[in-house]
């Protein structure tokens, strides 16, 4: 007799964990949670093209480990990481490891548990886990991106098991990113980038803003990342301490926003001696800048819409900052019904 | 028929204190039986307490962990020796069950063992898809979880934790590597299973498709590897460099050995005082301590302070990427030693 769990970690789509095994009375349990017909289309995986449903949606949904209420997080996800200028297309082949990460805002995601306190980019909170666990199946059983085959990534990145945060409204001293974007307070709102893992940035000594945020507009440089040679997305996730640093010396989300942008970056002269640097692609950036001036300054972020400043963690001194990718994808977000 | 989620076996396990949030393998008396066909060893066996929460791991604990996890038995020697190498005083497990950053152990083994098994060290060895590498670090994680309590909100502070701990578990790209392994630089034989284990972050990734020889290429990774508010910079720490094969091999066709390529970047990898002081961690006695003169602001502070620390693989697919995983800050010293397949 086949054990259930060794006939899925044989598949050629497994992420090699475990799934739920899908039977009918499980997969009719999941679709309690939607009003949506089951056999609704959402569209197509790129490369393989395999058309997804409703009902697809929620089998996937269902072995990742999500709970029916999650179900309506998976379905608003899919149509926005669907959208052209989003190009799944080229992140599910391209060398690099970039993942989709989700950023959940609104009232849903607080009811249905998705963490954005301790420990939200790591293991232990079934929503987070489960959420993005279910896309990336999606991602490699309908969209055929595994590696090796579809896809050519070099390394990957841990990110690509799962991905999906939410800020700590309990203690963002500002807005969400969604009210930021002009969302309603109330709105159940997804934004989704293409990032690599987080890279963590520790600061236990800045008492102002200035130190703080140079420090992080460091962690948002580097020779070899991508955001230096080409328009990418970048997230920024602030510690709630480090977030509440500026708040208390009159920083507005807005203000740290610009800061950022502003300041984070290298000059030609330093960017010039490794990594991706290249004339032509400087050449290409939507902002003038002179290749042949060493002193000229690159900024990380090529517009400003291309950041997405987050507030999220437990409390400690501590922001993440997550890099983007190379090969042309914007940002997406859009609200999602909680209740369809 | 409505499933009733409180007999579902999936949901048990998902409401434990200690899930990952991921399904488990349903751990039947059977199917421990056929993870323990992994091993010759006996059940009762104790590999060691587990930090904080101290519960004392024995083969069969560790076996049942493997099963939920996912494991083929084969696997289990790994987690096995993976286990017994992490309790050792140096590697300091107790401190990063507890702490307020996010760095995970990770286990980078070598040796035909790991082959044998299907470890995977080509395209994409770092993210999902490959059932050896994904379940011998979750089985890691599960055991920190329910054994040691380093669940985040209760005996684990991590502000923001990383995917990392999820599962993290390498392997080298033998085949296209120009050099010999980890291991074979520090001494083991190539047919010896080793394991080295580091506590680091997710990788950062560090492209370089311009690079033509050494010397640029190594000056971007360099550049990776320093960040004002990365800990290898403030205290000693470890720090794990994976190179691309194809990166790997510029540095090889230009004559570079593989200690040439490490010893570089343990010289070149750094920032100035003057620079380290404008944002991120940076105190004068943290300075004093790694013997840096903080009045100096010409003086090069070195990323990695011990070359020991620096822990240089070659692994991934064909590509111009490094990747590269920076360290912790609480005092943790890699360990590395030879695991028995038994």
């Amino acid at each position: 007799m086949i054990d259930e769990f060794e006939f899925f970690l044989d598949k050629p789509w497994s992420d090699g964990l475990p799934v739920v095994t899908p039977t009918e009375a499980r997969l009719a349990t999941m679709l309690a949670a939607t009003r949506r017909y089951p056999d609704e289309p959402i569209g197509r995986i790129p490369p393989a093209m395999e058309p997804v449903t409703v009902r697809i949606a929620a089998i996937h949904a269902l072995m990742a480990g999500c709970r029916p209420e999650y179900l309506p997080v998976v379905l608003g996800a899919l149509p926005l990481m669907l959208r052209e200028e989003f190009n799944l297309n080229g992140v599910q082949g391209t060398m690099h490891g970039v993942a989709p990460l989700m950023i959940v805002n609104g009232p849903h995601a607080a009811r249905i548990g998705i963490n954005g306190g301790n420990g939200c980019f790591g293991p232990g909170f079934r929503a987070n886990a489960t959420i993005g666990r279910a896309i990336r199946l999606m991602l490699l059983n309908l969209g055929g991106g595994m590696a090796g085959i579809a896809s050519a990534t070099i390394f990957a990145t841990p990110m690509r098991y799962t991905a999906c945060v939410t800020e700590n409204r309990g203690r963002s001293p500002w807005e969400s990113l969604a009210v930021s974007k002009g969302y309603a307070d109330d709105d159940d709102v997804l934004t989704c980038a293409m990032v690599e893992s987080p890279r963590l940035h520790f600061d236990d000594v800045s008492q102002a803003p200035e130190r703080l945020l140079t420090g992080i507009a460091d962690g948002m440089t580097a020779l070899g990342s991508w955001n230096m040679h080409a328009r990418s997305d970048m997230v920024v996730a602030m510690g709630p301490q480090h977030a509440t640093i500026c708040e208390r010396a009159g920083m507005s989300r807005a203000d740290v926003h610009r800061w950022l942008v502003e300041r984070a970056g290298r000059t030609v002269g330093d960017l010039k001696r490794g990594g991706n640097w290249r004339r032509e692609r400087a050449l290409q950036f939507p902002i003038a800048v002179d290749p042949d001036d060493d002193a000229c300054f690159i900024p990380t972020l090529k517009d400003p819409i291309d950041l997405q400043l987050i507030v999220a963690g437990g409390w400690g001194p501590c922001t993440a900052i997550c890099h983007g990718w190379s090969g042309g994808s914007r940002a997406v977000h859009g609200h999602y019904d909680a209740e369809a | 028929m409505i499933v009733d989620q409180a007999l579902d076996p999936f949901e048990f396990f998902f409401d434990k204190p200690w899930s990952d949030g991921l399904p488990v393998v349903t751990p039947t008396a059977e199917r421990l039986a056929w993870m323990l066909s992994g091993t010759t060893r006996e059940p009762d066996e104790v590999i060691g307490p587990v930090p904080p929460a101290m519960n004392v791991a024995t083969v069969r604990d560790v076996a049942l962990h493997a099963v939920m996890a996912g494991c083929l038995p084969a696997c289990l020697p790994v987690v096995l020796g993976g286990l017994a190498i992490m309790l050792r005083e140096a590697f300091n497990l107790n401190g990063v069950q507890g702490t307020m950053h996010g760095v995970a152990p990770l286990m980078i083994v070598n040796g035909p063992y790991a082959a044998k098994i299907g470890l995977h060290g080509g395209n994409g060895c770092l993210g999902p898809g490959f059932r050896a590498n994904t379940t011998i670090g979750r089985a890691i994680r599960l055991i920190l979880l329910n054994l040691g309590g380093g669940i985040p909100g209760l005996a684990s502070a991590t502000v923001l934790s990383s995917p990392q701990r999820y599962t993290a578990c390498w392997t080298e790209n033998t085949e296209r590597s120009p050099w010999e392994t980890l291991a074979v630089a520090r001494g083991y034989a190539p047919h010896d299973d080793v394991i080295t284990c580091a506590m680091v972050e997710a990788p950062r990734l560090c492209y370089d498709d311009v690079s033509q020889e050494p010397v640029r290429l190594l000056t971007g990774i360099a550049d990776t590897m320093a960040a004002m508010s990365s800990w290898n910079m403030h205290v000693r720490s470890d720090m794990v460099v994976v190179l691309s094969p194809e990166q790997a091999t510029l540095c090889a066709q230009a004559g570079w050995s593989r200690a040439n390529t490490h010893d570089w970047l343990v010289a070149h990898g750094g920032m100035l005082v003057a620079e380290m002081k404008r944002g991120g961690n940076w105190r004068d006695e943290r300075a004093r301590r790694i013997g840096v003169d903080p009045t100096d602001d010409s003086a090069f502070v070195p990323v990695i302070k011990q070359p020991q620390d620096l822990h240089l693989i070659v692994a991934g697919g064909w590509g111009p990427v490094s990747a590269v995983a920076h360290g912790w800050g609480g005092g943790s010293r890699a360990v590395h030693g030879i695991y028995e397949v038994r």
